[in-house]
């Protein structure tokens, strides 16, 4: 039976549905029946992934489409990288991801220069919420965004109230900002090795 | 499955991949060439008034300079408005996929 292998994660609590689990030392494999490839086999990838973060410790999301032939073919393939996944499962352990996307709130249309201050006004606040999250994030990834700032962020479990309430403060402060914090998320940001 | 923490205003969803082939269907091919067009004005724009907010934070722009290229990009964001709306694009839509590059905004 072809198999699809959804995430490597470690502290394995519990399995989503129809999952199984190939345990490498620490690392446990999960995965599942292989599906199609249309966008709702994607959507369903995405929530069992999503579903392992509130089963495990740590998780680090595979990409959609990963499947073997059978299990000692994932075995196979997953072996020699085991110390790498022991590592970076270690690096998201307790932790997950929150998004935050900041836009420039409708712009002041006046005048040249008042329109421009708006920009600058803006662009430093962002720059200035970025540093203050950092500094609550075990780890940050900037995407490129046509958007003034978007961002994820590795927070640990325990810290995502306070992160959040952070945001929101920081958005009443300033107006001149639209901005949204999305989560918790798996840390798939924070896991392109094991893709 | 969206679950939103903190929000304030609103803030552009990530953009869906833009097709990677223009339609050359005869109600379609105006609209798709236009949506080409408008995302490559769009990327400049932006990286125009980037660079000039750079400049204004650096100290290395005129008063004259600010009010001049401030008043410029008001326009062609005014003029982008409605050309995005002559067209029914939204502003998710001025985007390309490039693939493995990742997206051009």
């Amino acid at each position: 039976m072809v198999i699809e292998l959804y995430a490597f994660a470690c502290g394995v609590r519990d399995l989503p549905e129809n999952c199984g689990a190939a345990q490498l030392g620490h690392v446990a494999a999960v995965f599942g029946p292989a599906g199609g490839d249309t966008r709702d086999d994607a959507i369903r990838h995405g929530l069992v992934v999503q579903a392992l973060v509130d089963m495990c410790a740590a998780v680090l999301p595979v990409r959609f489409g990963e499947r073997f032939t059978e299990v000692t073919a994932l075995v196979d393939a997953v072996t020699p990288r085991l110390h790498e996944l022991e590592d970076r499962l270690a690096a998201v352990d307790g932790c997950v991801e929150l998004a935050v996307r900041i836009a420039r709130a409708a712009p002041v249309r006046s005048d040249g220069t008042a329109y421009m201050q708006a920009g600058l006004q803006a662009s430093r606040a962002a720059t200035t919420l970025h540093a203050l999250l950092q500094e609550r994030a075990r780890a940050a990834v900037v995407a490129q965004s046509p958007l003034l700032h978007d961002a994820c962020y590795l927070v640990a479990r325990g810290d995502v109230d306070d992160f959040a309430h952070r945001v929101a403060a920081y958005g009443v402060e300033h107006p001149e900002l639209d901005l949204v914090c999305t989560g918790p998320w798996a840390p798939a940001s924070f896991a392109e090795a094991a893709a | 499955m969206t679950r939103v923490l903190a929000a304030q205003g609103e803030v552009p969803v990530p953009a869906p991949a833009m097709p990677r082939r223009v339609s050359v269907d005869s109600e379609t091919v105006e609209r798709g060439l236009a949506q080409l067009v408008l995302t490559l004005v769009e990327l400049l724009r932006q990286l125009m008034e980037r660079q000039a907010l750079r400049r204004m934070d650096a100290g290395t722009l005129t008063d004259d300079e600010v009010e001049r290229l401030g008043d410029t990009f008001m326009k062609l964001a005014d003029r982008m408005d409605e050309l995005k709306e002559h067209f029914r694009l939204r502003d998710e839509d001025l985007n390309l996929d490039l693939g493995p590059l990742g997206r051009l905004l």
